[in-house]
């Protein structure tokens, strides 16, 4: 058993609902349609997807594997590191092809001229959030870090600064490459404790303990 | 002597502070069974999910032959099913039968959470019992809400498993269910094993329900007398 079975499994024991999907691709559509009508709306257009991808990524792993969903595929021989990251790239994988989608219409709008979804800020905020979401649902429910996080955003005295929506589309300065990189670290770091837990941590059964 | 497929030796199991088993000791050779029995809160099914690597020993050692469960479990095929309710209710039941071993087992399209009881719980035995050579098929409740074809077909898959070579651990609260098809069976009681060979329990062939109701009795009750504070 393979890194494509936990692939496979997570496809079949879906990870991202459905609903969430149909949302993505509304996203999609708005942005490309605001792309079409001003072709510098870049990081209007993405916005909406970073923060669905905050909700998105937050998919949850312990509750699910605590409930049993996961019995089959843990109990399957397919290492440990294997199955965390398999969980990781399904649950982020929504976002990251809607974020290349509509990323794909602004270099046709640009006739590939700028680019602000690939600039450095917006690819660290998006890799950022995403495994920040991820890591952090994976000792929680599922959007639990996307609703705390917005529950942070809404104390006035918090920073704009950590929030990945202020990168999109932000210029190259230092004070950004502050943040991007330390978003970044922050979410590798998160990522690495979250794959250790899955590789190295106990799954009770919810009703059996 | 055959060597063991599966071994815990002075195993102990917590969650968080509280001690759920204590140095729980026996060896389980393949082409044998191994039957839990236990009452409401025992510890079988957190026994069981030590067995198959998904809860580690807070002491001991769990060996499936020779290594950590989890090792072993990418050289050892395991079957482990903790009951319906374990199967994720959004999910197709055609789709999840392929999960085992991509073979489309069933035909059913119905999302599992519409299924009945019975139904659910015959799906997820059938999915994990369908992965080919298993040496250790660990299965918790098995009999649950299953009909009467439902059990007749996990008895005689158990015994084909068996013979096949598997060993194989089977835990319930029922002894009923349990009677006649284990070789080898572990009370757990007041977070203790005993362990009894069959012919242990009964010189006549095979054990009855009511031998290992009278059994469990008797432990509960010499559990009781301990936890009882003298005058």
């Amino acid at each position: 058993m393979t890194f494509l079975y936990a692939v496979r499994y997570f496809h079949v024991v879906p990870v991202v609902p459905p609903l969430f999907s149909a949302a993505f691709a509304i996203a999609v559509g708005a942005g490309a349609l605001l792309l079409m009508s001003d072709a510098s709306a870049a990081a209007d257009a993405l916005t909406p997807v970073l923060l669905l991808q905050l909700f998105v990524a937050s998919s949850g792993f312990k509750f699910a594997a605590r409930r049993g969903y996961y019995d089959l595929l843990l109990t399957s021989g397919t290492p440990r590191w294997q199955i965390a990251l398999a969980h990781c790239v399904v649950s982020i994988a929504p976002g990251i092809v809607s974020w290349m989608c509509v990323a794909a219409v602004e270099l046709v709008a640009t006739a590939g001229r700028n680019s602000v979804s690939f600039a450095p800020v917006t690819c660290a905020a998006f890799v950022g959030a995403s495994l920040m979401a991820w890591s952090v649902a994976v000792f929680s429910s599922r959007t639990a870090p996307a609703v705390l996080w917005l529950l942070v955003m809404s104390i006035p005295v918090i920073p704009r600064a950590v929030s990945p929506v202020q990168l999109l589309g932000a210029p190259w300065s230092s004070s950004t490459r502050v943040v991007a990189g330390a978003s970044c670290a922050a979410a590798a770091i998160g990522f690495v404790v979250a794959v250790v837990y899955i590789v190295r941590g106990p799954t009770p059964l919810e009703a059996a303990q | 002597m055959t060597e063991a497929l599966l071994s815990l030796s002075d195993v102990s199991l917590r969650y968080g502070r509280r001690e759920v088993v204590q140095d729980l000791t026996f060896d389980l050779p393949p082409n044998q069974v191994l039957g839990v029995i236990g009452p409401n809160g025992a510890g079988k099914t957190t026994v069981l999910r030590a067995t198959v690597g998904l809860l580690a020993a807070s002491k001991g050692d769990v060996r499936v032959r020779g290594l950590p469960p989890r090792r072993a479990s990418s050289r050892v095929n395991v079957a482990y099913f903790a009951g319906d309710f374990t199967l994720p209710g959004s999910v197709r039941a055609c789709h999840w039968a392929t999960l085992a071993t991509g073979e489309r087992i069933t035909p059913e399209q119905r999302r599992i959470r519409t299924l009945s009881r019975g139904t659910r719980q015959l799906l997820g035995l059938r999915t994990v019992l369908s992965r080919g050579h298993l040496s250790l098929i660990v299965l918790d409740e098995p009999w649950e809400g299953l009909d009467v074809d439902g059990c007749r077909w996990l008895s005689r898959t158990i015994e084909a498993k068996r013979d096949r070579g598997a060993a194989i651990v089977l835990a319930s609260q029922d002894p009923g269910d349990l009677a006649g098809i284990c070789d080898v069976y572990l009370f757990l009681v007041n977070r203790r094993g005993s362990l009894f060979k069959a012919h242990e329990l009964s010189s006549a062939s095979p054990v009855t329900p009511a031998v290992l109701a009278d059994m469990l009795d008797r432990l509960l009750m010499d559990a009781t007398a301990q936890l009882r504070v003298p005058s």
